[in-house]
């Protein structure tokens, strides 16, 4: 016959009073609780077995029977998990913020080298979402051009905006007109205006709220920015499973 | 059907000093341990009686010893019960095969512990694989405690910590980890043997 008691350990009688036996180690607790706990932890197995513990290691490890030092292969686990837990927090943190302060990808990659043999548009790239108000647009120099314009323009044409600069740049002013949830075009041309074929060096851009601005970014980051976060999760899923063995 | 009310009465007679109430007691948490050791033992088993008993007079010392009444009798007596049903088992499985005659100094009693069970080799196989079982912070307070025995005050010093309550919780904390490794290793690891009688 079997004997059908489970393979269940031992449990304590009053976990109440069993979570407070630490303080039998501490002197200041006085009589009447150290009179209690003593009592239960001769009434519980589980606590007694705590307690036991905590004598009979005491004496090994003074005998020098057992190290409390010597960490081995079962040992090395929070170690790895501490480490792969700081990577994982490092991957995160670069990618987010590689997410939140680099151009990110445009967003259709066809037009991405639109212009690209004359001069294309760095910032904003193809798609992105820009907050409203002031904007900077920016672009490669074109070799030969004393000046450049540029003219923005809304996509129901509701909007317009031209600038002329002798920089690779420009800032459309906050009183401009940009406004959360537009859709805009800005086309560059160059003085000498025949450096450049008309209309050929262009960037389509949204205007949106910063959590607009924040969900574009994380969503069209860069690849290798992508890549760290996936990184950062394995490197987490590796602490969290050491951690746990 | 437990009259909750008539034995909280007993027990507050009882450990007021009124012996005759550990009867009340006893006759009152009889039937509930019973059940519970019943479920756990089976119907020839020679031993079931002996812990039914042993279990009520254990309540009985915790009582007198105490002087207070647990938030749950029941619950006490029925648990302490249990573990006692796991060590006659446990104890069992692990001298499987063994001449017990050999052993009549070890055979458990209804107080053995349950270190008690295990010989000194398992023990220190047992305590070294729980040490390696814990994290480094873990390791090294118990070993400041133990090999280096640094004072509570040095450490809760060392460890930033408000009141040297800190440091005692710390190390039950981590002497907790230990214990649920050891607990578990008892009852599921390789000193695991299922009993056939």
């Amino acid at each position: 016959m079997t004997t059908e008691l489970p393979d269940t350990s031992y449990e304590c009688v009053d976990p109440v009073v069993g979570d407070e036996i630490w303080r039998l180690d501490d002197p200041a607790t006085g009589p009447a609780l150290r009179r209690r706990l003593e009592a239960h932890v001769a009434a519980c197995h589980f606590c007694r077995l705590h307690r036991d513990l905590d004598v009979r290691m005491r004496r090994l490890v003074r005998d020098g029977e057992i190290a409390a030092t010597a960490p081995s292969a079962a040992t090395r686990s929070p170690g790895v998990a501490r480490v792969a837990g700081v990577a994982a927090a490092l991957a995160f943190a670069a990618s987010l913020a590689g997410a939140l302060f680099l151009p990110p990808r445009s967003v259709e990659t066809d037009l991405a080298v639109r212009g690209e043999d004359e001069a294309r548009f760095t910032r904003p790239v193809e798609g992105q979402v820009v907050p409203d108000g002031a904007c900077r647009l920016s672009w490669t120099e074109v070799s030969g051009a004393s000046g450049y314009e540029v003219r923005v323009t809304g996509r129901d044409g509701d909007f317009a905006w031209t600038g002329a600069t002798d920089r690779a740049r420009i800032d459309l002013p906050a009183d401009a007109g940009l406004t959360a949830g537009g859709a805009y075009k800005a086309v560059l041309s160059t003085r000498p205006a025949d450096l450049l074929p008309p209309g050929r060096s262009s960037v389509a851009f949204r205007c949106g709220t910063p959590r607009d601005v924040v969900a574009h970014r994380l969503r069209w980051a860069q690849h290798w920015i992508h890549g760290l976060g996936l990184a950062g999760l394995l490197l987490l899923a590796l602490a969290v499973i050491r951690r746990h063995e | 059907m437990l009259d909750h009310e008539a034995l909280k009465r007993d027990i507050a007679a009882y450990i007021s000093g009124h012996d005759a109430a550990g009867q009340g007691v006893s006759a009152s948490l009889d039937p509930v341990v019973r059940r519970a050791v019943y479920a756990l033992l089976p119907e020839d088993d020679p031993d079931r009686d002996d812990i039914i008993q042993d279990t009520l007079i254990a309540l009985l010392q915790y009582l007198k010893a105490s002087g207070t009444c647990p938030d749950n009798p029941e619950a006490f007596a029925v648990t302490s019960a249990k573990n006692r049903c796991r060590n006659n088992f446990h104890w069992r499985r692990l001298r499987q095969g063994v001449d017990i005659d050999g052993l009549s100094e070890r055979l458990p009693s209804g107080e053995a512990g349950p270190l008690d069970l295990l010989d000194a080799r398992e023990t220190r196989e047992l305590l070294f694989e729980g040490l390696e079982a814990i994290d480094p912070g873990c390791r090294r307070l118990l070993r400041d405690f133990y090999l280096e025995e640094k004072s509570a005050e040095t450490l809760r010093r060392e460890a930033g910590l408000s009141s040297v309550q800190g440091v005692y919780h710390r190390k039950n904390v981590c002497l907790k980890k230990i214990t649920k490794f050891f607990n578990r290793r008892l009852f599921g690891g390789r000193y695991s043997r299922r009993t056939h009688r």
